[in-house]
C-alpha cells in the first residue's frame, strides 16, 4: 500500500502524461493494496492464484488504458481496444477471479482474517479459529 | 423530468408504495429491541445481504444521473462503476470477517462505535460521527429532492400543484420511506431492501436488453457514435471526454472509499456469523454488475439513436433515461425503470437515516462526554428528527445540498477509508493516526470543494492539483498519507486497543 500511495502522490507532483501514468497506478494499486493486506494469510493457494490474477488482470488494463495509440484502435465490433481492456480488466475478470477464488476457498481459513504478509514481530500468522471469545468457530 | 406513461408508471409507483409501507408496519410489530432496530436482530444471511448492500450503495443516481453522465462524458464516465471488479472482494473478504467480529463482540450499531472499540478513546469516535452526519445529510438531502421530482413527474402533480408539487411528493416518499424506517429501523430496512434490490435487478437487465435491441447491438451503436462528429470516435475510447486524472481520481474514489461508507459497512455488524462472506463477493459482485447495465445501456444507447436520427437530444443529462423510455420502451417496462429508481432512492435514504440518526442521539453525546442513548425509542426518535431535518434543509437550502449530494461519497472516503480500512489491518494504527487521518480527508475535502464552489471556477486547488482531479482524491490521497506517517512516526504496538482487536479479531499485519 506504500507503495501504491507513494505512486499516486509521486503522479500529482510530477504531473503531467507520466504523472498521470503514475497516478494511475496508484489508484488501482491502494484498493488492491488493502485487499492484499486484509486477505486472509496462508489460506488456501487458490485464493492467492485469484487474487494475482486480478492484480494482473488490473494492471494490464490500466496500462492499456494509459496508451493512448493501443487504446484506440478497435478491437471487436468497431469498439477502441481500451474500453474493451477497461471493461474486462477492471471490472469483469477481478469480479470473477476474486469472486471465485474466494468462494471456492475452504471454511474456517478465510474467515480468521488476520492481516496478510505475516506479523510485524516475526510470529507465523495462524488460523486462530474461534472469536477470541470463547466460542469455536462454528464451521470446524 | 418530463410526465411519465401515467397507467402504467402511477401503478407502478402506487404498487410499489404499498409494498414498501406493508414491509414497515410487519417490521414495526417484529422490532423490539436496539439490537432489532440497528442490526436488523443480526438475522441476514448471504441472500440478504447481498441485496441489501447492493441496494443501498445504488442511488437514484444509478438510473438518472449515470445515464446521464455517461451520455455527457463518454466512456469515462464508467470509471464511476468500473471499481466494482474489486470491492465486493474487498468489503468481505479484506474487511468483512474482522468488522462482523468486531460487532458480534460488542455492542457496535455505528462506525463510531467500531473505531472507538478499534482505537479506545473517544476523540475518534467523536471524528467520524462527524463525517457520518455531514455525508448523511448531503445524502439524504439529494435522495429526497430526487425522490420527490420522480414522484411529482408520476403522479402528474406539476399542473395542479405547481411550485408545491415536488416539497409535495417528497412528503408523500418520505412518509412511506418513514414508515419503515422508524418503525422497523435496520430491519425493516434489510427486508425493503431485499425487495426493492431485486426490483432494481429486474428492472436494470430489462432496460439494458431493450436499450441495445433499440439501438441496433454494440456494433451499430459504435458506428453510429464514430459517423456522428458530435460525438466522435473519442466517445468510446476509455477516457472519453474526461482526463486520466478525474478517470483514475473516481477510481480511486469509488474502489479505495468503498472502506469508508458506513451505509455498506453496516451491513457487515448485521451479519451472524461469517459463513456469507465465502460467497459474498460473487453474489455481490454479479447483482451490483448487473445493475451497472442501466447506465452503460442508456448512457451508450441513448447518444448512438441521437446519432442516428431516432431520437432528439434530450435537455439536459437527467432527461437522458426518461427521454428514452418516453420514447421507446412499452408501458410495463417504463412503469419497472420508474419502480427501480424509486427504490435504489428510499433503500439509500432508509439507510442514512438509520446511521445518522445514531450519529445523533449515540455517537455525538458520547464524544462530548454524556450518556449515549441506544434504546430502541432513541433510535425511532432521532430517525425521525434526521428525516425532518433533512427534509427542510433539502428545500431552504437547496445549493448547499445539491453541494453535499455531490460530494457525500467522496467525503465519506476521505474521511473514514483509511481510518476503517488500513486501521483494521495495520498494527500500527493508533488513535493519533486515525483521528489525524479522518480530520485530515474532512478539511481537505472541504475545503477543495467549497472553494471550487465559491472560490471561481478553478478553487482552491488550481495549481496546486492536476487539472481535472476530483477533490476527493486528493484528499483521499492526503488522508492516507496522514494515517502512515502518523502510524509510522507514534505507533501503538501492543496498546490495549490493538490488542483487544488482536483478541476479537486476529492480529492486524503489515501494510507495506
Amino acid at each position: 500500500m506504500s507503495a501504491a500511495l507513494l505512486a499516486a502522490i509521486s503522479g500529482l507532483l510530477v504531473g503531467g502524461r507520466a504523472g498521470a501514468a503514475l497516478f494511475a497506478g496508484g489508484a488501482v494499486g491502494l484498493p488492491l493494496g488493502l485487499l492484499v493486506a486484509g486477505s486472509p494469510p496462508g489460506a488456501w493457494r487458490g485464493w492467492w492464484a485469484g487474487l494475482a490474477g486480478a492484480g494482473l488482470s488490473v494492471a494490464a488494463a490500466t496500462a492499456v488504458v494509459m496508451t493512448p495509440e493501443w487504446a484506440r484502435r478497435p478491437l471487436a465490433a468497431g469498439w477502441p481496444a481500451g474500453a474493451l481492456a477497461a471493461l474486462v480488466g477492471l471490472w469483469l475478470l477481478p469480479l470473477v477471479l476474486l469472486g471465485v477464488a474466494a468462494a471456492l476457498s475452504p471454511p474456517g481459513r478465510q474467515a480468521v482474517g488476520e492481516g496478510a504478509g505475516g506479523s510485524e514481530d516475526g510470529e507465523e500468522d495462524r488460523d486462530e479459529g474461534g472469536d477470541g471469545n470463547g466460542r469455536r468457530d462454528a464451521r470446524r | 423530468m418530463p410526465g411519465a406513461e401515467p397507467p402504467w408508471a402511477v401503478a407502478t409507483a402506487l404498487l410499489h408504495l404499498a409494498v414498501v409501507a406493508a414491509i414497515g408496519w410487519w417490521s414495526r410489530r417484529r422490532t423490539r429491541s436496539a439490537d432489532d432496530f440497528y442490526l436488523a436482530g443480526r438475522r441476514p444471511g448471504l441472500w440478504m445481504t447481498a441485496l441489501a448492500t447492493m441496494a443501498t450503495a445504488f442511488s437514484g443516481f444509478l438510473f438518472l444521473g449515470g445515464p446521464g453522465l455517461a451520455y455527457r462524458l463518454g466512456f469515462g464516465a464508467f470509471f464511476i462503476f468500473l471499481p466494482l471488479g474489486l470491492t465486493p472482494a474487498l468489503l468481505a473478504t479484506g474487511l468483512g470477517g474482522r468488522l462482523q467480529r468486531l460487532a458480534a463482540a460488542g455492542e457496535v450499531y455505528t462506525v463510531s462505535d467500531l473505531l472507538i472499540r478499534r482505537f479506545g478513546g473517544r476523540a475518534v469516535g467523536g471524528a467520524a460521527a462527524v463525517a457520518v452526519l455531514l455525508g448523511s445529510v448531503g445524502y439524504l438531502g439529494t435522495q429526497i429532492q430526487a425522490l420527490g421530482i420522480l414522484l411529482a413527474a408520476v403522479f402528474g402533480w406539476q399542473v395542479p400543484l405547481g411550485v408545491w408539487a415536488v416539497p409535495a411528493a417528497s412528503a408523500v416518499g418520505l412518509a412511506v420511506v418513514l414508515l419503515y424506517s422508524v418503525g422497523g429501523g435496520m430491519l425493516g430496512g434489510v427486508v425493503a431492501d431485499c425487495f426493492q434490490g431485486a426490483l432494481m435487478l429486474v428492472a436494470a437487465l430489462a432496460v439494458f436488453a431493450h436499450a441495445l435491441a433499440v439501438a441496433g447491438g454494440p456494433a451499430a451503436i459504435a458506428a453510429a457514435l464514430a459517423a456522428d462528429p458530435a460525438f466522435g470516435a473519442g466517445f468510446l475510447e476509455p477516457l472519453g471526454r474526461i482526463s486520466p486524472w478525474t478517470a483514475f481520481g473516481w477510481f480511486l474514489v469509488f474502489g479505495f472509499g468503498v472502506a469508508g461508507q458506513p451505509q455498506m459497512l453496516h451491513k457487515f455488524f448485521m451479519l451472524r456469523d461469517e459463513r456469507p462472506l465465502r460467497t459474498l463477493p460473487l453474489v455481490l459482485g454479479v447483482a451490483q454488475s448487473l445493475c451497472l447495465l442501466v447506465p452503460l445501456g442508456l448512457g451508450l444507447a441513448v447518444p448512438a439513436l441521437v446519432a442516428q436520427g431516432r431520437l432528439a437530444a434530450p435537455a439536459g443529462a437527467d432527461e437522458v433515461a426518461p427521454a428514452f423510455l418516453l420514447a421507446f420502451a412499452p408501458g410495463p417496462l417504463t412503469g419497472l425503470v420508474l419502480a427501480g429508481a424509486i427504490a435504489a432512492i428510499m433503500s439509500t435514504a432508509n439507510s442514512f437515516l438509520v446511521l445518522a440518526g445514531a450519529a445523533l442521539v449515540r455517537d455525538l453525546p458520547r464524544a462530548i462526554g454524556s450518556e449515549p442513548r441506544a434504546s430502541l425509542a432513541a433510535g425511532r426518535w432521532s430517525t425521525l428528527l434526521v428525516a425532518l431535518a433533512a427534509a427542510g434543509f433539502a428545500f431552504l437550502y437547496d445549493d448547499l445540498v445539491a453541494l453535499l449530494g455531490s460530494f457525500s461519497f467522496g467525503l465519506l472516503a476521505a474521511a473514514l477509508a483509511p481510518a476503517v480500512g488500513l486501521g483494521l489491518v495495520w498494527r500500527r494504527a493508533g488513535a493519533p493516526a486515525a483521528l489525524a487521518s479522518i480530520w485530515t480527508g474532512l478539511s481537505v475535502h472541504l475545503l477543495l470543494e467549497l472553494g471550487g464552489k465559491w472560490g471561481g471556477a478553478a478553487g482552491l486547488g488550481a495549481g496546486l492539483f492536476p487539472e481535472g482531479l476530483p477533490p476527493a482524491a486528493a484528499a483521499l490521497v492526503a488522508s492516507t498519507a496522514v494515517l502512515l506517517a502518523v502510524g509510522w512516526l507514534r505507533p501503538e504496538p501492543g496498546a490495549r486497543p490493538v490488542e483487544a482487536l488482536r483478541k476479537a479479531v486476529g492480529r492486524p499485519g503489515r501494510v507495506e
